[in-house]
């Protein structure tokens, strides 16, 4: 069951998709994109979460990318192809607010979401 | 580096008519780029950020990155990416960044001179691109690289 469009969701964004003035425009390509729910674990958090992600010292947590979800999904209703996105819950051990957007997203998509995304900054 | 090899004044062996038309233009060749010849491409077309990103994703990002299923970098990946280099030309108010994704492929990504994005993706045996001016994406064999950069020069 996908979750209500008033949650909002989170995306880790590491070394290989964040040069430090860019995000990467494929953040979001693909299908069974991981993201997280903010409804479950509060941003503060997620911090810690996605630094299981890391690969010391090359690949750091750069950046986390917030989106609502019914801000992604009329993105892709209103891309020149569109598309009715879904974010599914998927939670793992690691991640109990892990979910999932199913569908595939292609690179002009990703774009349009990764320009909507709210960049937060590592806490000092 | 272009080497130009002198041209022979006469030809000691002289092929018939129906061969000739098949044999190799003497006079230029090009050899293979070098890594110096690379390297100095990079840095004046990407500057030391994309040169220093590259060298990063070629020799830390082995097998199995990741969450384990991340790829290395494709090697015809970055051959077409050097290819599609050496004749780009980008706005000198943008310079573009290097992204690594998952498959192995290498991003390009920057702004044109009306500030809106141009995206490549050099994939092992094509290359996807998204040219936001003119809401199109598409892919062209990597054996293009060099006609899709002039292309998008233009």
């Amino acid at each position: 069951m996908a979750i209500a469009p008033s949650e909002d969701i989170v995306r880790a964004i590491l070394t290989e998709k964040w040069d430090g003035e860019r995000a990467s425009p494929s953040l979001f390509k693909g299908s069974n994109i991981s993201v997280s729910r903010l409804a479950v674990i509060p941003l503060s958090d997620h911090w810690d979460i996605f630094r299981q992600l890391e690969n010391p010292p090359e690949r750091r947590l750069q950046r986390i990318g917030e989106i609502n979800t019914g801000a992604l999904q009329k993105i892709g209703r209103d891309y020149k192809d569109p598309i009715e996105l879904r974010v599914e819950p998927k939670p793992e051990e690691w991640n109990k607010a892990h979910a999932e957007i199913p569908e595939k997203i292609t690179k002009g998509l990703s774009r349009k979401i990764v320009n909507a995304l709210k960049l937060h900054s590592p806490p000092i | 580096m272009t080497i130009t090899i002198p041209h022979p004044q006469y030809l000691i062996y002289q092929l018939s008519d129906n061969l000739r038309a098949d044999t190799p233009s003497p006079g230029v060749r090009t050899p293979p780029a070098t890594e110096s010849d690379r390297e100095e491409l990079l840095l004046s077309k990407l500057g030391p950020r994309g040169w220093g990103r590259l060298y990063h994703f070629r020799y830390f990002y082995s097998a199995g990155w990741g969450d384990g299923s991340g790829k290395p970098m494709s090697p015809r990946a970055l051959e077409s990416f050097y290819r599609f280099l050496e004749s780009a030309q980008f706005p000198k108010d943008s310079t573009p960044s290097v992204f690594l994704t998952d498959e192995g492929s290498v991003e390009l990504c920057w702004e044109d001179q009306k500030g809106k994005s141009v995206e490549v993706e050099f994939r092992p045996t094509d290359i996807e691109f998204y040219i936001e001016s003119r809401g199109t994406e598409g892919s062209v064999p990597s054996a293009d690289a060099k006609t899709l950069a002039k292309k998008l020069a233009a």
